[in-house]
């Protein structure tokens, strides 16, 4: 931990240690350049809930049983988790019931239990046409809206996308906008580092 | 008066370059360390920000502190510019070779401080460098750093006696007894030192603060001398370090008129050394 001027701790830069030092509920966009070492990362994040006892839904373009290997592989109790009703897995196109309605509202509405008292842990990526101007529009707009939504819900929400799927030519400026609608930001690179750090 | 905090930039335009290229190496190699971690199409992006708002050339490595650390401020917030820093300052820790401690700016500055020391110590004859100081402490901490060839002649001019180790003190005052034979005395006692000097070794001269001559009025003659000087330094085995408080240079015409008397400028604070390349 690195102390600033003023006293108040910044959080650590290495996105395991930064998860392992969360100590609020918090909505974290992660820019993925390597799959494999942002699965790990997810993985930790659900596990660092399920291991207190909260709630970890995995929501992403994947089938369900190659994940759940992963997830074992990974030192995750499945079976245990899945018995006590505490994990549940996705694959995206799971959550399209309601194509009309806002991919984020969709989204909670299919896999958010209704009877939920535990705080939930959500890895998960909204699917949006991301390659093209519009598109990236109105994923922004989602995400906005889902950051304002994030007040009431009951835990933390982390949303995954590959940096190579944003649209090219303004990249880094969606990026900025990406992360202003949230939390906290990691990014992973293909060498397997990453960086993660709170945005006020 | 000469505007401290412009100086790089004067210094620039008047086509120097900075020859003290380790700390800028460590540092953009620990930026391009802690920039992949963002991955290769995020850290793609930034260069091209960069570049854009700085109009840096192609080859920009992240070599400079506070463009990176206002970048950082810029795409995300101060917070975060501050962790992101903070991680360059850990991979700078892991190449350096010495203990440091404080800001990045102070490990830059270290390393700056020791390619200084280790720049005067070896210096070969010929060079006629202009030191601009502010710091008296800096000054003659670095000027010590200078005067460490015991077996050849080495003198300084100061406006207080100064005692180092096989160095022959003149005071200005003494030198400027008489302002009409002043400069010409100046020339005669560069002389007979550098006529002492039997080895093959090169003659060390420094004069702590020649904003002195401009002092006693003779800026005229003394912005002649150094000319008359530079020429006759680049045929004698002599190297000779002119140190001015840069407070006290009059004005930029002023300075430029002395820069063109000075391959090599020096700077206290941060500790840099610049050639001049066109």
């Amino acid at each position: 931990m690195i102390q600033n001027k003023d006293s108040s701790l910044l959080t650590e830069a290495n996105p395991i240690p930064f998860l392992d030092n969360m100590k609020k509920e918090k909505h974290i966009i992660m820019f993925d350049e390597n799959p494999e070492y942002s699965k790990k990362i997810q993985f930790h994040f659900l596990k660092n809930g399920l291991e207190k006892g909260e709630r970890g839904i995995y929501v992403m373009p994947e089938d369900e049983d190659i994940i759940e290997k992963e997830m074992k592989g990974y030192g995750i109790d499945v079976e245990k988790y899945k018995t006590e009703n505490l994990l549940d897995i996705y694959h995206t196109t799971h959550t399209s019931q309601y194509p009309q309605e806002d991919p984020f509202d969709n989204l909670l509405k299919i896999i958010l239990p209704s009877d939920s008292i535990k705080p939930c842990r959500i890895v998960g990526m909204l699917d949006f046409d991301k390659k093209t101007r519009n598109g990236m529009e109105t994923f922004l707009r989602s995400e906005k809206k889902s950051h304002v939504n994030f007040e009431n819900f009951d835990g933390s929400w982390m949303c995954t996308y590959s940096s190579s799927d944003i649209e090219p030519e303004n990249r880094l400026n969606w990026v900025k906008e990406l992360i202003k609608s949230h939390d906290s930001v990691i990014f992973t690179s293909s060498k397997g580092k990453g960086i993660a750090f709170d945005i006020k | 008066m000469v505007y401290k905090k412009n100086i790089q930039t004067l210094l620039t335009k008047e086509g120097y370059e900075s020859c003290l290229n380790n700390a800028a190496t460590v540092f953009g190699q620990s930026s391009d360390v802690v920039f992949s971690k963002f991955g290769d199409k995020i850290k793609e992006d930034i260069i091209a920000y960069i570049r854009s708002i700085t109009k840096l050339p192609s080859k920009y490595d992240f070599s400079y502190y506070s463009i990176t650390k206002n970048t950082f401020s810029d795409l995300f917030d101060q917070d975060a510019s501050e962790i992101i820093m903070e991680s360059i300052k850990k991979e700078m820790l892991n190449q350096i070779d010495f203990d440091a401690n404080g800001s990045i700016e102070e490990i830059l500055d270290e390393i700056q401080r020791k390619d200084l020391t280790k720049y005067l110590k070896n210096l070969s004859g010929h060079k006629h460098v202009m030191f601009l100081w502010s710091n008296k402490d800096l000054r003659d901490k670095i000027m010590g750093k200078f005067f460490v060839q015991p077996d050849v002649p080495q003198a300084m001019i100061s406006s207080d006696k100064i005692k180092l180790p096989a160095v022959e003190n003149v005071l200005y005052s003494d030198l400027l007894k008489n302002k009409k034979t002043a400069i010409q005395q100046e020339l005669q006692m560069i002389n007979q030192i550098h006529q002492k000097n039997q080895t093959v070794l090169t003659t060390r001269l420094a004069g702590i603060d020649c904003t002195q001559w401009f002092k006693h009025g003779l800026s005229q003659e003394f912005l002649a001398f150094e000319k008359q000087a530079d020429s006759y330094f680049k045929k004698e085995n002599i190297s000779c370090i002119c140190g001015y408080n840069i407070n006290e240079i009059p004005d930029d015409k002023t300075l430029k008129t002395l820069l063109k008397s000075h391959e090599f400028v020096m700077l206290d604070n941060p500790h840099s050394l610049f050639k001049r390349e066109i």
